[in-house]
């Protein structure tokens, strides 16, 4: 008979089962919460259900993350360039790994992954914006917007002071008007 | 092909958005109907004049005000965890309402979110107040003020405050600054630079700090004992001399720097009280320390950077290096400095 449970039993969004190290899978606060609390995942029969939001993929990439966080002694910057290189995917997957690791309470993976979207923002406009995530505009040409703040100075004032500025700030700084003023 | 980003629940949008400066907040609202009012929620306002280009005129500036006070207002009571504000542009109106302004906001953030963490103010052209209610407040927990002029000091208690940078500051003639750290208990990174005070060499017992930035010794090197950090930094005029004589260890210090004119022999006292050092950086120095001298870690590994002219490092590479052959074990290593432009 074993004496430990070294191995736990995940089932992620596609239905499949797989063990994986119960030490490392125990970094996500749910994880952790279904083993202690419920018992749950000690054998395939009774696998711990993952949220919808963890493909078989993003959880290899999670447990990568928590085994590498898991090990002791490591410096801050060791850590800080993993977590560099680990961030370092396309948008796509990185939207996917942010939901996955939200859903797992995994704070400290939403962090660094909210930080590199934020990073991607960062300096873009809202076209531009828009075409990363792919975003559909479904507002019809700010019409709303700009029907609830009537703007106070006269059209010609705006429309001078947006020709004064240049290209990439445009956007923003019309919208800032639409909103604010 | 799907939108990638509407699989995230609103809480994390607005955390993505928690990194990004006020205008880019604010322009997500016309991103599509489910951003149109996410910006209110985002639990912070980081505006700062050197990441826009809009600062051009009065005109602008004046407007800009208006839509952070519009901000502030319209985000009504949502939770606010940062308020930062970095204005580094000179404008003539700089006046009296300007600082009310300034000061209305402060405590209109304070009052109406009771959770601020983290208050971080640079404006380097206005006369900002800082209002005495910032410093009872005891949800902080990084306070950061750059020329910033403050009210009154008579109360402070932030029990929860971690790292305080006070730099260029300016308190009332009556009052000592050092007194704010006395309701800082659970301070762990302090930076004091270019502190107007009379009080001198004041002991703050802060047990908990690790890392400390100073310039001049307004608190006493012993309330510096148990830090891990310790960088002496350089404000206008001052010279480290004579009054840089330590009689304890450093236990735990690790890292020690000299951003500052000091004599070697009062370097060298210091560098006798560190047996931890790991790290020790000079950026000026006067006088050569005698030949005789044998460097006294022969346990450590030692890595200097050093900012001088080429010969002076040269000078000082050779003499350490041949003292250092002295003892066996210890390895020295030069390297220029980092980010320390302000120098040259």
């Amino acid at each position: 008979m074993k004496m430990m449970k070294p191995y736990v039993w995940l089932q992620t969004s596609d239905d499949s089962i797989q063990q994986v190290e119960q030490e490392i899978a125990m970094f996500c606060p749910l994880i952790c919460q279904e083993i202690i609390q419920k018992g749950m995942g000690s054998s395939k029969n009774c696998a711990i259900c993952l949220p919808q939001q963890v493909s078989p993929a993003m959880l290899s990439l999670i447990l990568d993350y928590c085994r590498f966080h898991q090990v002791p002694g490591r410096s801050n910057k060791e850590r800080k360039s993993y977590d560099e290189k680990f961030v370092r995917i396309d948008t796509e997957r990185l939207c996917e790994l942010t939901s996955a690791a939200d859903s797992l309470q995994l704070k400290p993976l939403v962090d660094l992954t909210s930080r590199a979207l934020a990073r991607i923002i960062e300096g873009k406009t809202p076209e531009e914006i828009r075409d990363i995530f792919h975003l559909p505009d479904d507002l019809t040409e700010n019409v709303e917007v700009e029907e609830e703040h009537v703007d106070d100075r006269s059209v010609d004032d705006l429309l001078s002071f947006i020709n004064g500025n240049d290209g990439g700030k445009l956007n923003i700084l019309t919208i800032l008007i639409f909103v604010f003023t | 092909m799907a939108d990638l980003i509407s699989s995230l629940p609103n809480e994390i949008i607005c955390y993505i958005l928690y990194f990004l400066p006020f205008q880019q907040v604010v322009a997500t609202s016309v991103l599509s109907k489910r951003w149109t009012h996410l910006w209110r929620s985002v639990p912070s306002l980081d505006f700062d004049t050197n990441k826009e280009d809009f600062y051009k005129n009065d005109y602008d500036k004046r407007r800009y005000y208006r839509w952070v006070r519009s901000f502030l207002v319209r985000r009504g009571d949502q939770p606010l965890y940062r308020f930062r504000l970095r204005c580094y542009h000179h404008m003539d109106s700089a006046s009296i309402d300007q600082s009310l302004t300034f000061k209305s906001w402060i405590e209109t953030t304070l009052s109406e979110n009771s959770r601020v963490q983290i208050i971080d103010l640079f404006c380097y052209w206005e006369n900002i107040v800082i209002p005495s209610v910032v410093f009872s407040f005891n949800t902080l927990v990084v306070l950061k003020l750059t020329f910033t002029r403050v009210e009154d000091i008579s109360f402070v208690d932030l029990s929860f405050l971690k790292i305080l940078h006070l730099e260029h500051t300016i308190f009332p003639i009556e009052d000592d600054p050092s007194q704010i750290l006395s309701g800082c208990p659970n301070l762990e990174d302090l930076k004091v630079r270019a502190l107007t005070s009379k009080v001198k060499g004041k002991f703050i017992r802060l047990p908990k700090l690790v890392r400390a930035m100073i310039d001049n010794l307004l608190l006493s090197l012993e309330t510096f004992k148990e830090v891990e950090v310790l960088i002496f930094d350089w404000s206008f005029g001052l010279q480290l001399s004579g009054v840089l004589y330590v009689n304890f260890d450093f236990h735990n210090l690790v890292q020690l720097e000299f951003n500052v004119y000091a004599d070697w022999h009062l370097v060298f006292n210091v560098l006798n009280h560190c047996p931890k050092l790991q790290s020790f950086g000079m950026s000026k120095y006067k006088n050569h320390y005698e030949d005789e001298d044998v460097w006294p870690y022969p346990q450590t590994t030692m890595k200097f950077w050093i900012l001088e002219q080429e010969i002076e490092i040269n000078d000082m590479e050779r003499e350490l290096s041949s003292s250092v052959k002295k003892s066996v074990t210890c390895t020295l290593s030069f390297q220029p400095a980092n980010g320390l432009h302000f120098f040259t």
